[in-house]
């Protein structure tokens, strides 16, 4: 009985101090980054059934995919890009398994992702283009359809500017030090790790690569910044609830909460 | 408490062992075969009674049928109680946790499963039968789980395989130290998990996606399989099946699966040929499972084959026959299809028992 409490021990213990090791080892020296992120990009968890039985909060990091070139603006786009073979290979997958399966498995890759930058800017130009482009039609024939269009196009354009994330999907890399290069001189720029699908589409005759979701989706608030998000008045009303969280990636990517507003 | 679990299955078998021949005695009795005299017969009751009376002080066996019943509703109420407790576990964390701050969180979180842990041993060498030790390990697992899931989301952890690992070897320590089937269950379950998740990573894909590839755990299969002629199970009560069956059960489903959809599997071929190659070996495998199982005596690798060959025959046959035959004749060929099985398990346990009487004979 000795050997099994010993091993068990052991078990139970080394586990958490190598946890937690990990844990220090991601928090010190330099973060890889630093953002602060606004209710924009950080969802609160929806309050159903099950979560009303979590006390704990924890945050969803919403990020989006910019409008592809050549197609309308639209404030929802299906997270996958097109790619070349060339760029599939680059990757790290296998060209065999896309050609006769049109499907590879899912890879843990590294994302660069960029805050409130040029992407965002773009999007908001688009956004304003499309409402414009909505107006003009419905000035020159007023009928209930072009109402209906230029009203959604100016809802868009409002939520562009107040609500949508700014927190746009840019490349995709197997290598992090090759994007940490790339975007150094930018401060924007978030590096994490996240899961990528390549596939062949015979429909469009075109590879693309579904960008499945980031390796950590949440980010947990810690007690003493939970104050914050616990607003009893505007969560019962239904308001919109403004909060801003500064948040820091360590050397393992992965992220922690330092203030919240 | 080594001691014990080293002889309690034995005991239980010798209590049989002594009920079977007092039955036996009965019968012999009755078709006038065999009389002993009374002084010899109460000899042999009275001693009986002492060696029952004894197993049953010593290693809570059961003596009598009552009692048998009786402790198979203790096994299914410990079972259910064990089960119920690990959930609630869960719950009330997430209740509470978020009006923690960080290190109390930790703390509970490792001193739990410690504590529980201790307290499996501490029940496991007190108790003659272990039923609270059981469900103290149990829950203690489930700490554990807890404990380093809840770490992951603290801390935002990106997610491992690793864990898996971690809590196979806490399982195996507990199934091994308390004598309990579930925990070995949920033991093998952790590293089949791990093995097939670190087999998919080196063929290049994402581990939580392992199941894509049902090959993976072709591997861990074997292993599992191999593990009982390597070890000596003697006084755990009934862990050898446990292995087998779970070791069929990877290999087999994983099989089923590709022989119908062949676009998942790792082979570089046509997909009908990846599905033929594999409804062979379905077949193949199913029938030589019940062969070893025969062979060696195993009648849950006897009855898992058995399920195994007519899953791959009635899919094989939902194939073939399902879109174009009228649905009664379909059915009519499925009970045709039984009744066939029913003659060839007929005569291979007549030529058992002929082969079982010229053995006694001569």
């Amino acid at each position: 009985m000795k050997k099994y409490l010993i091993i068990g021990l052991m078990i139970l213990l080394g586990t958490n101090i190598i946890a937690l090791s990990g844990v220090a080892f991601n928090r010190m020296g330099e973060p890889t980054a630093q953002l602060t992120l606004t209710e924009r990009e950080l969802s609160l968890p929806y309050n159903n059934r099950a979560e009303k039985e979590n006390s704990g909060i924890s945050l969803s990091i919403d990020w989006r995919i910019p409008t592809k070139e050549g197609e309308e603006y639209r404030s929802w786009a299906a997270k996958e890009i097109n790619i070349t073979k060339n760029e599939i290979l680059a990757l790290g997958f296998d060209p065999l398994d896309m050609k006769d399966n049109y499907w590879a498995e899912s890879k843990e890759l590294y994302w660069a992702l960029e805050l409130n930058g040029a992407l965002y800017k773009a999007e908001v130009e688009k956004a304003t283009t499309a409402y414009q482009m909505a107006l003009a039609t419905f000035e020159g024939d007023s009928n209930e359809n072009n109402n209906r269009k230029q009203k959604e196009t100016s809802k868009s354009l409002k939520r562009e500017k107040t609500a949508n994330s700014r927190l746009f999907f840019i490349e995709a890399s197997a290598d992090y030090e090759s994007l940490a290069t790339k975007f150094s001189e930018q401060k924007n720029i978030l590096i994490v790790k996240g899961l990528i699908k390549p596939y062949f589409t015979k429909r469009h005759n075109s590879y693309r690569l579904l960008l499945k979701h980031l390796s950590v989706e949440h980010i947990m608030v810690p007690l003493e910044y939970s104050e914050v998000f616990l607003n009893p008045k505007s969560l019962a009303k239904g308001k919109a609830v403004h909060y801003s969280v500064d948040i820091k990636w360590g050397s393992r990517l992965e992220p922690w909460v330092v203030g919240a507003k | 408490m080594e001691e014990k679990q080293l002889f309690q299955a034995d005991a239980q078998h010798r209590v049989d062992q002594v009920h079977a021949f007092q039955q036996e005695m009965l019968e012999l009795e009755k078709d006038d075969v065999l009389a002993l005299p009374p002084e010899q017969l109460n000899k042999i009751q009275s001693y009986h009674n002492q060696l029952l009376q004894k197993l049953s002080d010593t290693f809570d066996v059961d003596t009598n049928k009552q009692s048998k019943q009786l402790t198979l509703g203790m096994k299914i109420a410990s079972l259910f109680g064990a089960l119920a407790m690990a959930v609630s576990l869960f719950f009330l964390f997430y209740q509470f946790w978020g009006h923690l701050n960080t290190s109390t969180q930790v703390g509970m979180l490792i001193i739990a499963p410690v504590s529980l842990f201790l307290l499996s041993l501490h029940l496991a060498q007190k108790e003659k039968s272990a039923y609270f030790s059981k469900i103290a390990a149990l829950v203690s697992l489930s700490c554990f789980v807890l404990n380093l899931s809840m770490l992951g989301q603290i801390f935002n952890i990106s997610p491992s395989p690793n864990a898996f690992a971690i809590w196979a070897a806490f399982s195996f320590l507990l199934a091994y130290a308390c004598n309990a089937r579930l925990l070995l269950f949920f033991a093998i379950v952790s590293i089949s998990g791990f093995i097939a998740m670190k087999i998919g990573t080196w063929s290049g894909m994402y581990w939580i996606s392992f199941g894509e590839r049902p090959e993976n755990f072709f591997i861990p299969s074997l292993i599992i399989f191999m593990l009982p002629q390597l070890m000596n199970h003697k006084r755990f009560t009934d862990f050898d099946p446990i292995y087998r069956v779970m070791a069929m059960i990877m290999v087999f489903l994983p099989i089923l699966i590709l022989s119908n959809w062949g676009q998942i599997s790792y082979l570089n071929w046509s997909t009908d040929t990846i599905e033929g190659v594999y409804q062979l070996l379905g077949f193949v495998l199913s029938v030589s499972a019940v062969w070893l199982g025969v062979k060696r005596n195993w009648g849950e690798v006897i009855n898992t084959g058995n399920v195994f060959f007519v899953l791959f025959l009635y899919t094989k046959l939902f194939d073939w026959w399902w879109d174009w035959m009228p649905k009664y004749i379909f059915f009519f060929v499925l009970g045709l299809s039984a009744l066939l099985a029913l003659m060839v398990f007929k005569r291979i346990r007549l030529s058992n028992l002929s082969n079982l009487s010229k053995g006694v004979t001569s």
